[in-house]
């Protein structure tokens, strides 16, 4: 079979490995724009196109099975690749994970049309996204878990780069942030995030009696419930904090802020969405009975702490974004936010809300990405991040404008498109399980509308601001990745069955281990 | 009274001389320690490494009477603390030449 | 009879040193600069020599004194390996001294001739001369810029705390040897395992040997800095020259870390009740205490002191992983293994950085963090190499680092372990702090001055093989790991 998962991983290592051979043999000067931007476009375009097929062949067998597996014979199962350490090169794909590939592929391409006009140290900023994307590409196609730390560290560490080296700093009377610090504190969270997965995959992998790190493997245990327990929270926070976990994401707003337009896509778009794939693919469906504890079945007050926590991200998220005056800052709270709801569909144990978890990920990761691009479009235009300072340049950016709205839309749920499935979806799995909580969380909705509202009117409603008269409208290339991801956004909120379809035949058997409820 | 000290004396056991070996080793203990002329420094850790030897010929003397292992090693000792004590001469020179003292803690630039 | 083969390294090593030396006499000053040459040429062909040796079979000589298992032959081919990248180091680094650089050679030949002798020593006072063979030369070398004032401080103050923990370490043999009778380590192995009912001194007995045993470990301690026995390492890290320091940050910590090995995990493991407990505590305070302190540091060659300490800390870990404190038998090779196998990750690691800095330093007398400031612009290839050592350093995948931390930590953990491998892991979180504090200057921030850095081909090559074996053991780790792992057979049960 064409180890099609394997392409789509390695084309940007490889495209990556491209760049800096011919850097190295001085084939691409320093000043050469085209070559690593060609290259990156080259092998972006190629992981996207392969996710779209791995996601239409996934969707055409509509089963809870893996696809696509590819056990590559150097490495063996249980190989020898670390003497002694069950560890091996292990793809494959199930609903869940294929959903989340056509993210990144699509997320991938617009993030190298984002970046088209970067100027500074084009080789190294390509490179670096190129090996973050292969990491993310690899963490959801992985199927070992320590392949899957492997992929998650190459996904995070370029992060600091490229946000300390291209990204931006914030100094204004809320606050001050250099990008410096912004990064730095992102990677500090992540790997944290990151140490704690390490050590509940080693606790997974001591507990279980294949000594193994195959996912395939290691659901197959029935690990002893008091181990579950405390492997749970371990694992589930890890992978919080890296999708923005109330208390631990403080280093979201600040780290997507700071990052350069196409990372703030990035970011928001897939590697939060990889704390969320974790926290269902890794945590839950390895081990179900902790999740069942931990995630409303203890009762006792510890098996509401993860609920609360989603709670308090969904309101949480949505004061603050009310509060800021800075447009990424505003975009980065409403990610918080809106992670909250997948936190509380994951919670609500059942095939209804995970899938509208699963759904509100994909659907999240295409929005955020959309308003950051604007945001980053904005910026470059006007040169402040500033709402307060913008004011009417729907007269001057009508396209522009047109996006905005349709992205703050979607997020803020808006039926027939992608957002409003995915928030219903979950709120319906979730009610019967927490009434409260849910009906507060749907509260967060109305304070979403008050957000995006504010932001669209301060910047292109009203009087023009004098400063901008002379400002243009997007053109050219700029709007291919506008166009790409509403696209999306519509696609699958007219058709939410493509993506259902998808990642409901692998929910319904973990709802059924989660003792959730089922449709 | 004399009588008393000759009766201790022929009856040294293998403790006594453990506590003297001790004690000389607390004594080059606290010197180390304490001392700021880099020369005394020097002498207490001589200091120490007799210590060691005293317990060493001790115990070679009344655990294995019949091997000489604790005299070799201490003749060993002897001879590696001279060398070593030589390499710490030529340092505190080193040292005396740049500052004209051998105090150790006038030897500060290190710091941080 | 002696077999003489279980001792031919240390023996060729020994004699070079004096060929060495006496080339040196004989020279005229102007041609004393290619003895560096033919010392990395010697080397050379010494690890070629080292590589080529095996084979599973024990050899021993002089009674059973020194062996040759794969355990001393791994850690002499790594001793091989340090020394033979601190020579390359070293070359350009002592042709700019005024005078007495060709002693800096044999100097260097006579501590390999101690590391080497350590790895395979088995009786108390080969194990004294052999560390005492890396100890004298060394508070020898950290003075070695003797025009230099941090140098004397360097060397004094190394000669200071490394004689007072030579002579703790005699005094707790010599209790060892009065509770059991021999200095031999297999002798005293069976005595302990008769003991304490047929004790020479069995009043005391049970003191008198948790004390020797807590002596000789602070006085091993010392030799690869750990907490609370650290306190010499940042200001001689500091004073000494650079090529010296990289020495001294890699060398006597393996050579340590194999003596302590074979003394503790394989001989008194019968008592290891009385001594295991230790070690655990060494090894968090090592971890914890290093990777805090090297947080404010300014200075790189002391950051990268703290950052060693730290690094010690894991590698204790591993031995720590080897005992059966937690968790019956059976994890004593996995945590010897990966022990071995951190230990020749770091090492590779920290000379890499180390490389870095002794260019950097040498070339222009510089060696604070900030002078580092814009360096990824004007040197790409130098601080990717540096880059590459502090990702190790900080543990980060695919590297060796990462791999040798993974590997210890997961042998900690099946040796029950957890709460270790907890603190590990934060500490290395903690860790990457400062790392990417060093990153962030070298990345982030512009240069203010125009540095003039030229490489010669020995600076090259060190840096090129640190690197690539940082990248290769990362990618491949069980080039190494099946060497460990055969060499700690030894301690299959």
């Amino acid at each position: 079979m064409f180890p099609i998962l394997s392409v789509i991983v390695l084309a940007p290592l490889a495209g990556a490995a491209a760049i800096l051979l011919l850097s190295g043999l001085h084939i691409i000067g320093k000043e050469n724009q085209a070559a690593p931007r060609a290259i990156a476009l080259a092998s972006t375009v190629i992981s996207f196109l392969g996710s779209i097929w791995v996601a239409w062949e996934f969707y055409q067998y509509g089963g809870g099975g893996i696809l696509f597996e590819e056990p590559l014979s150097w490495a063996g199962r249980g190989g020898q690749w670390l003497a002694g350490l069950g560890a091996s090169y292990h793809l494959g794909v199930n609903g869940i994970s294929a959903s989340m590939v056509l993210l990144s592929g699509i997320l991938g391409f617009v993030a190298v049309i984002a970046s088209w006009n970067i100027k500074e140290r084009m080789r190294e900023y390509f490179t670096l996204v190129l090996v973050a994307l292969c990491g993310v590409f690899g963490v959801f196609a992985t199927l070992d878990l320590f392949f899957f730390f492997l992929f998650y560290e190459m996904a995070s560490i370029p992060m600091y780069f490229l946000v300390g080296m291209w990204g931006s700093s914030r100094k204004d009377e809320q606050r001050t942030v250099t990008r410096e610090y912004a990064a730095m504190k992102l990677l500090l969270y992540l790997q944290l995030g990151g140490a704690m997965i390490l050590v509940g995959a080693l606790g997974m992998y001591f507990g279980s009696s294949a000594r193994s790190f195959d996912m395939t493997l290691l659901a197959r245990e029935n690990f002893p419930v008091e181990l579950q327990r405390w492997l749970f929270p371990l694992l589930f926070l890890g992978f919080g904090i890296e999708a923005g976990f109330w208390p631990f994401h403080t280093w979201l707003p600040d780290g997507h802020s700071a990052a350069p337009t196409a990372l703030s896509m990035l970011l928001a778009g897939v590697l939060l969405k990889m704390g969320g794939y974790g926290m269902v693919r890794v945590a839950m469906d390895l081990l179900p009975d902790g999740a069942a504890w931990w995630l409303g079945g203890g009762g006792t007050i510890l098996s509401k702490v993860f609920i609360f926590c989603a709670l308090i991200n969904i309101l949480y998220g949505a004061l603050c974004a009310m509060h800021q005056k800075d447009i990424k800052y505003i975009i980065a709270y409403s990610s918080i936010s809106h992670m909250g709801i997948v936190t509380l569909g994951f919670a609500s144990r059942g095939v209804t809300g995970i899938n509208g978890a699963v759904f509100q990920m994909f659907s999240h990761g295409v929005i955020t990405a959309l308003l950051f691009a604007l945001a980053g479009l904005i910026y470059e235009k006007s040169h402040t991040r500033d709402i307060t300072q913008h004011g009417g340049l729907a007269a001057r950016m009508p396209i522009l404008a047109v996006f905005f709205y349709l992205g703050g839309l979607a997020t803020l749920g808006l039926p027939g498109m992608s957002g409003f499935v995915a928030e219903f979806l979950v709120f319906l799995g979730a009610f019967p399980m927490y009434k409260y909580v849910t009906l507060a969380a749907i509260t967060g909705l109305v304070l979403t509308a008050t957000y995006i509202l504010r932001a669209g009117e301060k910047i292109f409603l009203g009087p023009l601001n004098t400063k901008y008269e002379a400002i243009g409208d997007v053109m050219g290339i700029e709007k291919v990745h506008l166009y790409t991801l509403t696209f999306f956004v519509i696609l699958f909120g007219l058709f939410p069955t493509l993506l259902i379809n998808l990642s409901n035949p692998a929910v319904t058997p973990l709802a059924q281990k989660l003792g959730g409820l089922l449709p | 009274m004399t009588d008393f000290l000759l009766y201790k004396l022929s009856h040294v056991g293998l403790d006594h001389v453990l506590l003297m070996g001790a004690l000389l080793f607390s004594i080059g203990l606290y010197g180390v320690l304490t001392r700021r002329n880099a020369i005394a420094v020097l002498m207490a850790v001589e200091l120490l490494f007799n210590a060691v030897n005293i317990n060493l010929v001790a115990f070679s003397r009344y655990i294995t009477p019949s091997l000489m292992t604790g005299q070799i090693f201490a003749l060993f000792i002897i001879a590696v603390a001279a060398a070593e004590a030589a390499v710490g001469i030529a340092l505190i020179l080193c040292l005396y030449r740049h500052r004209r003292s051998v105090y150790v803690d006038e030897a500060d630039e290190l710091q941080w | 009879m002696s077999n003489l083969t279980a001792l031919s390294l240390e023996l060729i090593t020994a004699l070079a040193a004096l060929l060495f030396l006496i080339a040196d006499a004989m020279l005229p000053k102007e041609k004393r600069g290619y003895l560096g040459y033919g010392c990395i040429a010697f080397l050379g062909l010494l690890m070629f020599g080292a590589l080529t040796m095996g084979g599973p079979e024990t050899l021993s000589a002089f009674g059973g004194r020194i062996v040759l298992d794969p355990l001393a032959l791994f850690f002499k081919q790594l001793s091989i390996a340090i020394v033979f990248l601190v020579a390359l180091l070293s070359v350009d680094v002592m042709k700019k001294l005024p005078d007495g650089h060709g002693e800096f050679y044999p100097i260097l030949l006579f501590i390999l001739t101690g590391m080497m002798l350590l790895a395979g020593a088995t009786e108390f006072v080969t194990i004294f001369i052999a560390i005492e063979l890396i100890s004298i030369p060394s508070y020898v070398l950290a003075g070695y810029h003797k025009h230099v004032f941090k140098s004397s401080e360097a060397g004094m103050k190394y000669f200071i705390l490394g004689a007072f923990s030579s002579a703790l370490l005699l005094y707790g043999m010599s209790l060892v040897y009065g509770a059991t009778g021999s200095t031999q380590l297999s002798e005293i192995s069976t005595a302990l395992q008769k003991l304490p009912l047929e004790s020479p001194v069995s009043s005391g007995f049970g003191a008198l040997l948790f004390v020797g045993l807590v002596l000789m470990m602070a006085g091993f301690g010392f030799k690869i800095a750990a907490v609370p026995f650290h306190l010499w390492a940042p200001d001689v890290y500091e004073g000494a020259p650079s090529p010296v320091t990289a020495f001294l940050s890699v060398g006597p910590k393996a050579a340590g870390i194999a003596v302590i090995i074979r003394v503790f995990l394989l001989f008194l493991e019968p008592i290891q009740h009385h001594w295991a407990h230790l070690f655990v505590i060494l090894a968090a305070l090592s971890m914890v205490l290093g990777n805090l302190l090297a947080i404010p540091q300014r200075n790189l060659k002391r950051m990268l002191a703290y950052s060693g300490i730290a690094q010690i800390g894991y590698v204790l870990v591993g031995l720590v992983a080897a005992t059966n404190l937690e968790s019956p038998g059976g994890t004593a090779q996995l945590g010897i293994s990966s022990a071995m196998f951190y230990m020749a990750a770091y090492v590779a690691t920290n000379l890499a950085a180390f490389s870095v800095v002794v260019v950097f330093s040498c070339l222009l007398g510089k060696e604070e963090i900030s002078d580092l400031k814009g360096l990824s612009r004007l040197y790409p290839g130098i601080s990717f190499c540096m880059l590459i050592a502090l990702l190790s350093l900080a543990g980060v995948p695919p590297l060796a680092g990462f791999m040798g931390k993974f590997y210890l930590f997961s042998a900690a953990w099946s040796a029950g372990f957890h709460w270790l491998v907890g603190l590990g892991v934060l500490c290395s979180v903690i860790s990457l702090y400062y790392y990417f504090m060093v990153i962030r200057t070298m990345y982030f921030e512009e240069s203010p001055i125009e540095l003039k850095l030229s490489l010669t081909w020995p600076q090259k090559l060190a840096l090129g093989v640190t690197t690539l074996s940082i990248l290769f053991i990362g990618i491949y780790p069980s080039c190494i790991s099946t060497v460990t792992l055969e060499a700690a057979r030894l301690f299959l049960p």
